[in-house]
């Protein structure tokens, strides 16, 4: 996303100020600071820059039931970061295990202004139309801002090679249409966004995906067990390896990652519910791994191989037609296509036991027409 | 002579009602003293529903000025002067993406 100059993201639009309803209130009720004195410093005395850090006490004031949802909100609590790691191990008791938490992991925070009034903070910050509030959070700079490489590229077509989702290409649907309100960006929710209940399935739109419907793929068996983008991703999407944590000789928090690689790899299904009963589905490697906190104290993620570190995923590029659903043994006896032992690095091989495939396990080829 | 009187008084009745009633906008209102952040300064009522789950609000009378504010964030050539780049915070030791 273009950066914006230090005074563009405090330039505030006239337009808000004569059209916003959130602007009659003033700029001290909700900010603070100090209004008899035009002096920079002495106004901002006081000054409290992101009101939408504490959704009780202001946004709460009038949208009572999006603060209280709050309270228990993904986005700002970051109930999926903090499930993995507990998973792994990760005491939040531990104060060497919270400081390396606090000083890696928060930042990627996001309260109601980093989606309705400005960019998110963890990039930078800024107003995003002059301080407007947008009803609609901006799917480019908010959104995709955050979920980037892994999501908005994905959808917009921008690795090079993989097509673009046909929801944006064909529809130019907004991440609103799917992931609606009453999903895990306002509601609240335990775990991480997969467990949430009001988070979107594809059937709840292709409600007429069924066997029979015409579609040859589409019968009992496949249906039953392979997740959508198994066959609908359009190829390829990004995975990252190796983030390491620490503080430098300044003082200075700072993380490394290894190159991320382009991948598509099938295997088991490691979180099996209701909601996800599918034995096929799509993983992509994250990037953690045993050491990520190492600087801040020895074996901070004991369980680490309690969870695989290629992980259930959505890729946003689907499209009807794919490279490994245009005939059947696009897929069938396409080894490469599954996440086998020599895809995983030695050292996480017991931790991605569950969603490694093993090679009599990959589906051999099949007569063309024939299931 | 009965009817002008009447007039008048309807007049003045109308003009004293929309002393009392209307008045401009908070962040429009001239300077007051100093005042601390209150978040609570916003009373609940109704008049305003911006959003579906919005409850309405009433603006109070002593809701402190924001012309200062409004002044500086409104004008390009004075932030431009003013706004100072935050010091370089990120580390040379940081690498790769994320």
């Amino acid at each position: 996303m273009p950066p914006l100059e230090v005074w563009q993201k405090v330039l505030v639009k006239k337009k808000f100020l004569e059209e916003d309803v959130h602007a009659e209130v003033g700029c001290i009720a909700c900010h603070g600071g100090q209004p008899d004195t035009d002096d920079k410093d002495a106004a901002h005395e006081g000054m409290v820059k992101k009101v939408g850090a504490n959704p009780a006490e202001t946004c709460g004031d009038c949208h009572v039931d999006y603060a209280e949802a709050a309270q228990t909100n993904i986005h700002r609590l970051q109930t999926g970061y903090i499930d993995q790691l507990h998973k792994r191990g990760g005491d939040f008791t531990d104060p060497q295990f919270v400081t390396a938490y606090t000083n890696h992991c928060t930042s990627c925070h996001a309260d109601c202004s980093d989606c309705h009034v400005s960019r998110p903070t963890a990039l930078g910050g800024g107003l995003l139309s002059g301080h407007k509030f947008k009803k609609t959070a901006s799917i480019w700079l908010t959104c995709g801002g955050c979920h980037s490489a892994r999501i908005a590229d994905d959808y917009k077509g921008n690795h090079e090679g993989v097509p673009g989702d046909i929801h944006w290409e064909k529809e130019g649907m907004l991440c609103s249409e799917c992931h609606t309100d009453d999903a895990a960006y306002h509601n609240g929710s335990h775990g991480t966004r997969y467990d949430d209940d009001t988070a979107p399935t594809c059937t709840q739109c292709h409600e007429d995906v069924q066997p029979g419907d015409g579609v040859e793929q589409h019968d009992q068996k496949h249906l039953d067990n392979l997740a959508c983008q198994t066959c609908h991703a359009a190829g390829e999407y990004k995975s990252c390896y190796g983030c390491h944590t620490g503080i430098d000789d300044k003082g200075l928090k700072f993380f490394t990652t290894e190159p991320s690689q382009m991948t598509f790899k099938i295997g088991h299904n490691p979180i099996k519910s209701e909601k996800h009963p599918w034995e096929w589905v799509l993983l992509r490697h994250a990037p953690t791994n045993k050491d990520l906190f190492a600087y801040y104290g020895e074996n901070l993620l004991p369980d680490f191989d309690n969870l695989p570190t290629w992980k259930f995923t959505t890729p946003h590029n689907v499209r009807r037609i794919t490279p490994q659903n245009e005939t059947c043994n696009s897929c069938h006896g396409q080894s490469d296509l599954f996440l086998t032992e020599e895809d995983v690095l030695s050292d996480e091989r017991e931790a991605n036991g569950l969603v490694i495939v093993s090679p009599e396990d990959i589906p051999g080829p099949v007569e063309e027409g024939g299931q | 002579m009965k009817r002008h009187l009447l007039l008048a008084l309807a007049l003045t009745t109308v003009l004293l009602l929309a002393v009392l009633f209307i008045r401009p906008p908070a962040w429009a209102t001239p300077g007051q003293s100093a005042k601390r952040f209150q978040p609570h300064a916003i009373a609940p009522s109704a008049a305003h529903a911006p959003a579906s789950s919005a409850r309405p609000i009433t603006l109070q009378a002593d809701a402190p000025s924001s012309e200062n504010c409004i002044a500086c964030h409104t004008d390009k050539k004075k932030l431009k002067k003013l706004a100072k780049e935050p010091e370089e915070v990120k580390s040379e030791a940081a690498s790769g993406e994320g």
